[in-house]
């Protein structure tokens, strides 16, 4: 069905959007580095692949005259996202390229600034082209001429958002939403406190809590042995 | 080379920008940031802070940036680096990790640099859009931690109804930065959790608090949406969804649309019939008339004897009260019909001329009604009596000849007699007098006679100068 594939991609397209913007947020800072501007390339090319595949798929539709009310309301809320996103994305294609020029890695005008990130963020890319691990292998000089790239990129998603706004006419206004627009929040906040739970947990696992796990064990066996006395005691008297 | 013509090209880009004045203070401030926390030339100390259970990570005390702040930038007083340090806090670059408030205390408050995605130099005004998924990754992550303020909670409210039919992607956007988020290092999450937080705190600030960006939702919304400006957030969203989709709701909005659309098009349509001036035809009467002045300005051509505010001597004035006019001020008469009546000896002149021609009661009306405008109020009605009495009226003595229709009016005004009571009239006059008699005069021989500098009246002046010389 055309309108679960729209969605899925739009859901590709949501995540990449969101891993760029991740990705942007770490330019000039303590944790950029040549590994960083490839991850961008890479993550910015594939929304642009996703971005122009919706736009096929999205067009017809709505182009098509003859679509029935539901479907077309249908279509038309996944024009509305598809459009945030593209805006979205163009916005963080600009700051990168401003960021960009700014910090430029080997002959740096500035030395980066230490915000303390020091993490690396593949995970992040790799997520976005949910491909397991990424490459890296680039050149010395890539993040520049990857800032010419990044120009000529801008300029087309810029051209295809206006060109997307004068083929398809989809008045704003007239996009009912599926529900009102505080209900997502409501249901997802008694979802979002079980599920932070199970992260929280999730997460004491994780290595760098040690010393939080280590305390949590000397506590649990402290109090093991208090219980196993205060039971001695009971016997005995 | 090729990073050498991409920073040209950026620079050239962004020019214009980089002079506005707050560009310049943004680069003023990262200057002194990049200097702050670069460690090779005697940096503040960044450094993780263990307490109990947990790390603080990267971050730098108050004090350390009052010290680093008096040190190398040559501060006495210790008030002045903090009020320094406040400044560059208040605009972002800097901020408190536990606090919302921007401000630079000088005790063991600890501070962390901004991430420069987040710096204001980067010329961007975050949307709503960005403000409203930045408060639903609030309220999707840990409630304990990082609920909503009071005027976060309100805001988003406000959000919510005016983003009502975009909320569905803004919700999407949220929770995809919210599973990213998760996945990260614990470290990495606070320290992002605390730039986003304070780059908010920059652009929407505590209430109460100093806006540096002088910006807030409304606005925004305003700049985005320039025809939706007169209502409010609330009646905008609130009219379009009151109705069923089906029934109407779309057609008064559009009409606005292009009722302003049509409104633009006349307006810019009577732009371009607008008379335009040609350039060349400008320059052309520019230049006419510098050439034709240029002997009269003393500040290009120096006045003869000499100019009395240079050289103290009086000799040009004595000369210019005397009613002896020179050929160069006679020649001024000529240029323009202004030129004459400004000049005193110039109106006695046509006047003798006009009375030869018995039409002078027109000068002598144009002169009592300029006389008339600087009378004192008391002595208006007075004056108007007067000068109806002996120009106008049926049977005056001057009688000065008046169209009907400037009669009519002229009679009507004198009921309640003001300054401007004879305006038209004396337009009227002026005309008269410059098609007719000022041509006449400037062929008539008493005028020719005093521009071709008559001997007696160069001799007397040429007596004169040489008498002073003797003097001096």
């Amino acid at each position: 069905m055309a309108k679960e594939e729209c969605k899925a991609l739009l859901d590709a397209l949501n995540k990449a959007t969101a891993c760029y913007h991740h990705l942007v947020l770490t330019i000039g800072g303590s944790a950029d580095s040549q590994n960083l501007r490839e991850e961008l390339q890479k993550t910015r090319q594939k929304a642009q692949e996703l971005a122009v595949a919706i736009r096929t798929r999205l067009t017809a539709p709505l182009r098509d005259r003859g679509l029935g009310a539901e479907e077309r309301a249908e279509f038309e809320r996944l024009w509305v996202a598809f459009s945030g996103c593209l805006d979205l994305l163009e916005a963080d294609m600009r700051r990168a390229l401003a960021l960009g020029t700014e910090f430029p890695l080997h002959a740096p005008r500035r030395p980066l600034v230490r915000t303390g990130v020091e993490g690396c963020a593949t995970g992040v890319a790799a997520r976005a082209l949910s491909v397991r691990s990424l490459r890296h292998e680039a050149e010395r000089d890539f993040d520049v001429e990857d800032l010419h790239q990044l120009e000529l990129e801008i300029l087309q998603v810029g051209e295809m958002i206006q060109d997307m706004e004068m083929k398809v006419n989809v008045p704003r206004w007239t996009v009912q939403p599926r529900q009102a627009a505080g209900a997502e929040l409501l249901s997802s906040a008694s979802a979002g406190v079980s599920s932070v739970g199970g992260v929280s947990i999730e997460q004491r696992s994780r290595p760098c809590d040690l010393s939080k796990a280590l305390a949590a064990t000397i506590f649990s066996a402290v109090l093991l042995a208090a219980v196993a006395l205060a039971v001695c005691v009971a016997k005995l008297s | 080379m090729a990073q050498g013509s991409g920073d040209q090209r950026a620079v050239g880009i962004a020019d214009p920008e980089e002079s506005s004045p707050n560009m310049i203070v943004y680069r003023k401030i990262e200057d002194i940031i990049t200097k702050m926390q670069d460690d090779k030339t005697g940096g503040v100390p960044i450094r993780t802070v263990k307490s109990f259970l947990s790390k603080i990570p990267s971050v730098v005390t108050g004090t350390d940036i009052v010290q680093w702040l008096m040190k190398n930038l040559s501060i006495e007083d210790p008030v002045e680096a903090i009020h320094l340090g406040s400044l560059i806090a208040a605009q972002g670059y800097v901020f408190p990790i536990s606090d919302h408030v921007l401000t630079l205390k000088d005790d063991g408050t600890f501070y962390r640099f901004q991430a420069p995605y987040f710096w204001p130099s980067n010329c961007w005004e975050p949307e709503n859009t960005d403000y409203a998924i930045y408060l639903c990754k609030r309220t999707m992550q840990n409630k304990a931690r990082l609920e909503l303020a009071d005027y976060e909670a309100e805001n988003l409210a406000r959000l919510q109804r005016a983003f009502a039919r975009k909320w569905e992607f803004i919700f999407m956007q949220a929770e995809a930065q919210v599973k990213i988020d998760r996945k990260k290092d614990k470290t990495e999450r606070k320290i992002l959790d605390s730039q986003e937080r304070a780059f908010w705190d920059v652009h929407r600030p505590v209430p109460g608090c100093v806006n540096t960006t002088e910006m807030d939702i409304r606005k925004c919304r305003r700049l985005k949406n320039p025809q939706k400006v007169k209502k409010s957030v609330y009646g905008v969203t609130e009219e379009s969804q009151s109705q069923s989709p089906v029934h109407v709701p779309s057609q008064p909005i559009r009409k606005t649309t292009r009722e302003d659309v049509r409104k633009q098009i006349t307006f810019l349509n009577a732009q371009i019939d607008r008379h335009c001036l040609k350039m060349s035809k400008v320059a052309e009467s520019l230049i006419a008339y510098t050439e034709q002045y240029v002997e009269y300005d003393p500040l290009i051509t120096p006045a003869e004897p000499s100019n009395p505010w240079i050289s103290d001597d009086i000799a040009l004035w004595d000369i210019e009260m005397s009613k002896e006019p020179s050929q160069q001020r006679v020649k001024r008469w000529g240029f323009s019909f202004d030129e004459i009546l400004k000049d005193q000896v110039g109106r006695d002149q046509f006047l003798r001329f006009l009375e030869s021609e018995f039409s002078s009661e027109n000068l002598r009306f144009w002169l009592a009604v300029q006389d008339l405008k600087k009378q004192p109020l008391q002595d208006v009605a007075r004056r108007v009596e007067e000068i109806w009495q002996e120009f106008l009226a049926p049977g005056a003595a001057s009688a000065i000849n008046l169209d009907s229709h400037s009669y009519e009016i002229t009679s009507q005004n004198v009921k309640d007699g003001g300054r401007y009571t004879f305006e038209d009239a004396q337009e009227h006059i002026y005309k008269l007098m410059k098609s007719d008699s000022y041509a006449r005069f400037l062929r008539s021989n008493a005028y020719q006679d005093l521009l071709s500098a008559k001997k007696k009246g160069k001799s007397l002046a040429g007596k004169r100068l040489t008498g002073l010389m003797q003097s001096s």
